[in-house]
């Protein structure tokens, strides 16, 4: 019964979107264990007590309404588990993601490599249309910081992700970041629609399904490597 | 040393015990002859079993016998097996037997050539007897024994249940068994050192008479929760639809056919480079075909009518009407067909399906080694999970499945803390819990099920995380490396692309319908970029994982 009410919930955008425009992003979080990718989410979904989902306890999908210059957005956020064990599982997730928010522990330097670990396999798999956001977590620590802020934000630059500092604990640089991230994703939505002219305007699964396969259409030697596995 | 003890007594009982061994070896036959699995992988699985444990893989030319002959570490642990005109035979002997069968019950008794007798402990189990959980009973024996051996094999708790837990009071419950082959003794010893000693024996009939009382209780508890499925609709929408079904030149009719006739085709679908997964594409097959009956009855006039005579006005929307007619064609259409389904499913999946179980097992020998404690609510999860493949309604399944996943945050809750959690969490205490699955190959199916069945809408949702995560925890459990406690294998294996592929090839032919052909050639290229060099790789095959796991580890 309870997943009734969260399906209804959570694929209402793809068919509904008939009346008014809304639009409905999946971002998927990364990041090793530890750096407190639930913590971030958790400030900014503030589900502690919100029973749309299976369980209060929960907190690895969280979403949010937002209504940002008169968009209305659905964020669906998804969450990974950062041990190495699982990195392999990496692609289900992130898969048909329109943003990436890669987490790391500004006092932990492996944090960092992780997350530099991500990028590139994110940019390998989903090109440039995944909007990424690096963020630096627990600047409340920044007495043990051993990533530096120079380092880290030219990093992003260099990768076209966008930098941010946030603390968990005292509730900072959260909201921007988000809300950043949704204006992103809006603009990299319009864009891509204007691209396609009016193609497919009422599935947004469709929008996101095809838009893996056209990022590289390039060196089509596809025949020979399917011959040979 | 036990082994050495060849043919004392039972000497007349020994062509009817061989009579006895050799029909269990052919009832089980699945569980010991893995053709696909190559002789190395074969062999790192064994390093986890007793002394004695064999497999037989390969075919043909590539036939072998391998056995885990851990205290003879100087002999080879791989034998070919010759394809005789009169039957077969170990490479090196005299003797020929007329089939596998009575090849491995000869050298269980006797060892030939090997370096000890094959270690078979045959209790007979037909398929009405029901598998036991296996984790109380692996807590059993590291308790009884105070860790001489923390390990207890996992196929023979598959093959043969816990030992005699209903018998009495036996220290020595092997001696019963008339089956067992003597020149292996008793065979606890295989498994550990010394016999377990009685005072620990009654707490483990005690969990294990607990078991089955709380089972009870569960299913009493869900039933009463989630109602009859089994009562028929009786709606006016449902109604309409059930008419159309009957009428012979209906849409409905016509496509109930059309599904019919595609599960009796030998193949799941077509042939050739581009063919995909075969049990995918059949999956596929009939989501296109519900959506195809959905669409056209939500517009036919009379199951509007029908639908208004229910529904008050304000209750009315387009995303109901939808939502009943899904659940009326799925009754109509899909659950007539559903065992034919489940049958076809296993045959297709056959071989995938055996890596998953021969991993879990390999898996949860570690895991007993690891965490021997599990979870408060792993009882009620286990009765879920042999719920979950009872049930044929999609819905059904998915509230069973999103229950599963409110018992492990549950379970994580009470031994820790009462915070929300992530994935971090969640995802080690799914995996943890579904490799305790009663019928993982089934609970393997179901999550492939819902995938290609949910609406693609709804898989944007929470039940889409949650069904992701599930298939995830599969996938890691079907692809588990014992050395993966060590350096991890870089990149994705061959195993994982390959799924991986397929998992977005399924996403995309559901979203963009006819596009068969290019998508799954250009996704080939950056799975292939992140490959590493090991083209033809077979199941299990990573030389690291291998390499690093061998049974001096042990």
């Amino acid at each position: 019964m309870a997943a009734a009410a969260a399906a209804g919930g959570g694929g209402g955008a793809g068919a509904g979107a008939s009346g008014g425009r809304a639009y409905s992003f999946k971002v998927v979080l990364l990041g090793e264990g530890c750096v407190g990718k639930t913590s971030l989410v958790l400030r900014y979904c503030e589900n502690k007590f919100n029973d749309k989902h299976i369980t209060t306890l929960q907190a690895s999908f969280l979403t949010k309404k937002l209504n940002i210059g008169g968009k209305r957005v659905n964020l669906a956020i998804w969450d990974t588990a950062g041990q190495e064990r699982f990195h392999a599982l990496g692609p289900i997730y992130y898969r048909d993601s329109n943003g990436a928010i890669l987490v790391y522990d500004i006092t932990d330097e492996d944090s960092f490599q992780k997350v530099k670990n991500w990028v590139k396999e994110l940019r390998k798999m989903l090109g440039n249309e995944i909007c990424l956001c690096i963020v630096g977590n627990k600047i409340d620590l920044e007495k043990e910081r051993h990533v530096s802020v120079q380092e880290a934000e030219t990093y992003a630059e260099s990768v076209g992700a966008k930098h941010y500092h946030t603390s968990a604990k005292q509730n900072k640089g959260i909201e921007e970041l988000f809300l950043d991230l949704c204006k992103r994703m809006i603009e990299t939505a319009q864009v891509d629609e204007r691209a396609k002219g009016n193609g497919s305007s009422q599935q947004g699964a469709a929008r996101r399904g095809v838009q893996i396969v056209d990022d590289e259409p390039q060196g089509q030697s596809g025949g020979g490597c399917c011959s040979s596995g | 040393m036990h082994q050495s003890k060849d043919s004392g007594d039972g000497h007349l009982l020994e062509g009817e015990r061989l009579t006895e061994l050799r029909l269990h070896l052919m009832r089980t036959r699945g569980v010991w002859q893995v053709p696909h699995l190559d002789a190395r992988s074969s062999l790192d699985i064994l390093a986890l079993q007793p002394p004695g444990s064999f497999l037989v893989t390969g075919f043909g030319l590539s036939l072998a016998l391998t056995m885990n002959t851990d205290p003879h570490p100087e002999a080879m642990g791989t034998f070919r097996i010759l394809e005789t005109p009169t039957g077969v035979a170990l490479q090196g002997s005299q003797l020929s037997f007329s089939d596998l069968p009575e090849l491995l019950a000869f050298l269980s008794t006797s060892r030939d050539i090997l370096p000890q007798p094959l270690l078979l402990l045959p209790r007979s189990m037909g398929p009405g007897v029901p598998l036991t959980e296996p984790l109380q009973i692996g807590m059993v024996w590291i308790t009884s024994v105070k860790g001489a051996l923390s390990v207890v094999n996992p196929l023979y708790l598959r093959d043969h249940g816990p030992w005699e837990p209903k018998e009495g009071d036996s220290s020595e419950p092997v001696q019963k068994d008339a089956l067992a082959p003597q020149p292996l003794g008793p065979h606890r010893v295989s498994w550990i050192e010394g016999p377990p000693s009685p005072e620990t024996e009654p707490e483990a009939w005690s969990l294990y008479s607990l078991e089955g009382g709380e089972d009870k209780l569960v299913e009493a508890d869900e039933a009463q929760d989630e109602g009859d499925e089994d009562s028929e609709p009786g709606d006016g929408v449902y109604q309409r639809v059930q008419a159309l079904a009957q009428a012979r030149g209906s849409l409905v009719a016509k496509q109930h056919r059309a599904l019919q006739a595609r599960l009796r085709e030998a193949r799941g679908g077509p042939c050739g480079p581009e063919a995909g997964d075969p049990a995918t594409e059949l999956l596929q097959d009939i989501r296109h075909l519900l959506t195809d009956l959905k669409d056209h009855l939500v517009n036919d006039p009379e199951v509007q009518a029908a639908y208004r005579a229910r529904m008050a006005p304000p209750a009315q929307d387009h995303e109901d009407l939808e939502a009943m007619v899904e659940a009326a064609v799925c009754w109509v259409v899909l659950r007539p067909l559903q065992p034919v389904l489940w049958t076809k499913l296993r045959m297709l999946r056959a071989r995938d399906l055996q890596q998953l179980q021969w991993r879990q097992e390999v898996m949860r020998a570690w895991a007993l080694q690891e965490a021997p404690i599990p979870s408060p609510t792993r009882h009620r999860i286990q009765a879920r999970l042999a719920h979950l493949h009872t049930v044929w309604a999609p819905q059904r399944k998915v509230a069973l499945l999103l229950a599963i996943c409110r018992d492990v945050y549950e379970g994580l809750a009470q031994s820790g803390s009462q915070e929300p959690l992530g994935a971090d969490d969640f995802l080690p205490a799914l995996t943890e819990e579904l490799l305790w699955s009663p019928d993982i190959e089934a609970t393997q199916l179901d999550v492939e099920f819902l995938m290609e069945i949910l609406d693609p809408a709804e898989l944007l949702g929470e039940t889409g995380y949650y069904l992701t995560t599930w298939f995830g925890a599969l996938h890691h459990i079907a692809h588990f490396q014992p050395a993966v406690s060590g350096p991890a294998p870089k990149g994705l294996s061959y195993e994982a692309r390959a799924s991986i592929r397929l998992w977005q090839r399924r996403r995309t032919l559901h979203t963009s319908g006819c596009t068969v052909a290019s998508p799954s050639m250009q996704l080939e290229k950056p799975w292939e970029s992140l490959e590493e060099d090991k083209s033809g790789a077979e199941i299990g095959s990573l030389p690291g994982a291998a390499a690093s796991f061998t049974t001096s580890d042990l």
